[in-house]
């Protein structure tokens, strides 16, 4: 089966700095792939090159088969690649539903229907009650949800993710961590997520790459690469010794729980 | 220094200002947007004003179309006019970093102003049709028809382009861009279409704002500069993007020129609409970026 996503030597330099180099992976539909690495390893700049905000200078990178060089990051979403980033990135004076509903002004989907696609996006990660709120007045774990749903908004194959539990609450976390799971198994969604969150992270992905800078310096089940000595010298500045890298993961709840103890208004 | 009013003068003043400032919310409402929006300071936009006036100064003398009808023709002409700017020189040159932009639309202000003496010499003109010297009398205030046009054309072009704005998708995708560039791209938003249609639209304002002062105020190729400055101020007390905030700005202006041409020697009027520009930038205290945390 072909992949959804093809990464062939992809390299990208700022000045002097190596940001990524010939960086090379395959991920296959309906996937996790989990992206560690410690600061300043090149993990957020592969997602913005894999989305089209930054060029390659060399490197191929193929979606479902085609070469996405010369596509803008707007092309890439419209396709089915779609992106949040480590603080969510709202569109505060909007409303929710709004939120959910600007990504399809150049999409031909029926105004109805793309209203249809929020409310249910919007029920999957609870915040169907929120919907005529300003974006601005959710917390920023709620942010974080709707920046996910907003991700779903354009039916994509392909969701990157950076950073998506850091900071939030350890209810949205086990919420998140769930409704991924969900999109990866009902919807068939393949996922790269960013994460300093190593045992959800470890819970998600079936394989997890590691980075270090901007190059891959192991792959393979989070098993192998939790135990493999490259990672545990690159987060502890040293090889040997006991492996450090926690991978047991945190449990998940209901969706409503959260909302519930939270009284039913945004924190 | 002031002088004694009286209290009809003074509701005079008030009305005439109220006018006024719709007129002035018009002409500042295209910098806020591309400046609010797009990030482009457009010096230029005041010889784009100019150009509005002309336009309307041409299609009297050789059509003897009212004002009224040219402002209506301005919409699409200004709007085409915004979108070669944007596709010729914004999208290439302009959006590279602020001060080349600022330098490029300099020269379309020199390029502009050059060719509107040659083809119109420095000579002042007025826009003269039937309703020129008439006004509405109403308990004792006397409204210039003319000025009551103007701010009603004004009037209906800014509730229009809030209505855009706030109600349609298009109006939602551009608040979404003015919000956060990088997240609107990846969302879908193509922001390329959306600043075309922003700059056209922001030129649109310009040209139609210059009908409309031409109504009102003599005209020549050099006196933009103060529209510009008007314009700046308006901005700067009101914010970047948000068109409400923009209009409130808009009548503070008017209000406080014909308050102060009431109350104070003609002469110092320009002097305290200068100096209120001034200190609203120390006020702000990191000038026009000190606005943009207020944008749509």
């Amino acid at each position: 089966m072909e992949p959804v996503l093809q990464v062939d030597s992809l390299s990208k330099r700022f000045g002097s700095i190596v940001a990524l180099e010939r960086v090379s992976f395959a991920l296959e539909a309906g996937t996790i792939l989990g992206l560690i690495g410690p600061n300043g390893s090149g993990k957020t700049t592969l997602l913005n090159t894999l989305n089209g905000l930054y060029r390659p200078d060399s490197g191929e990178i193929r979606y479902l088969g085609r070469p996405t060089r010369n596509l803008r990051p707007h092309q890439l979403a419209l396709l089915g690649i779609s992106r949040t980033f480590q603080n969510a990135r709202v569109f505060h004076t909007l409303t929710v539903t709004q939120n959910m509903l600007v990504p399809l002004v150049h999409a031909r989907v029926h105004s109805a229907e793309a209203q249809e696609r929020a409310r249910q996006l919007l029920t999957f990660v609870g915040l169907e009650r929120y919907q005529a709120l300003p974006a601005s007045e959710l917390s920023g774990g709620q942010q974080k949800l709707l920046e996910f749903a907003r991700a779903l908004m354009t039916e994509p194959r392909l969701v990157l993710m950076d950073e998506p539990f850091g900071g939030v609450h350890p209810e949205i976390k086990a919420l998140l961590l769930e409704r991924i799971r969900e999109a990866q198994q009902e919807r068939q969604v393949s996922f790269i997520i960013v994460s300093h969150e190593i045992p959800d992270l470890l819970s998600l992905a079936r394989t997890i790459i590691c980075m270090s800078y901007g190059r891959i310096i192991a792959r393979g089940s989070p098993q192998e690469v939790s135990e493999h000595p490259d990672v545990i010298a690159a987060y502890l500045g040293h090889a040997g010794g006991q492996a450090q890298i926690q991978t047991s993961p945190s449990s998940p709840v209901s969706s409503s729980s959260y909302f519930e103890q939270a009284g039913g208004h945004p924190s | 220094m002031l002088t004694t009013v009286s209290l009809s003068l003074l509701v005079q003043a008030l009305v005439n200002g109220l006018l006024l400032g719709l007129v002035y919310t018009l002409i500042s409402l295209g910098l806020s947007l591309t400046l609010g929006i797009m990030g482009v300071v457009n010096v230029a936009h005041s010889t784009l004003i100019m150009l509005g006036s002309y336009l309307a100064l041409e299609l009297l003398q050789r059509l003897g179309l009212d004002p009224i009808i040219s402002a209506v023709i301005a919409v699409p002409v200004f709007f085409l006019i915004g979108v070669l700017l944007e596709r010729l020189l914004i999208s290439r040159v302009a959006r590279t970093s602020q001060t080349t932009g600022l330098l490029v639309l300099f020269g379309v202000l020199v390029v502009i102003e050059g060719a509107a003496i040659l083809r119109w010499t420095t000579d002042t003109q007025v826009l003269s049709v039937s309703y020129t010297n008439t006004s509405l009398t109403l308990d004792g205030i006397a409204i210039a028809v003319p000025r009551l046009i103007a701010a009603a054309i004004a009037l209906v072009l800014v509730l229009l382009l809030d209505t855009f704005l706030r109600s349609t998708l298009y109006g939602k995708a551009i608040r979404a861009m003015s919000q956060n560039l990088d997240a609107a791209r990846i969302s879908g938003i193509d922001t390329d279409r959306l600043s075309l249609l922003v700059f056209g639209l922001a030129t649109a304002t310009a040209g139609v704002g210059g009908v409309t002062l031409a109504m009102i105020f003599p005209f020549d190729p050099q006196d933009h500069y103060r529209w510009l400055a008007w314009a700046f101020l308006v901005v700067v007390i009101g914010g970047l993007g948000s068109i409400r905030n923009t209009l409130l700005a808009g009548l503070l202006i008017g209000l406080i020129e014909t308050l102060s041409s009431v109350l104070f020697p003609f002469q110092y009027v320009y002097f305290i609409v200068y100096l209120l520009l001034v200190v609203a930038l120390l006020v702000r205290g990191q000038g026009l970026a000190g606005s943009q945390s207020r944008a749509l």
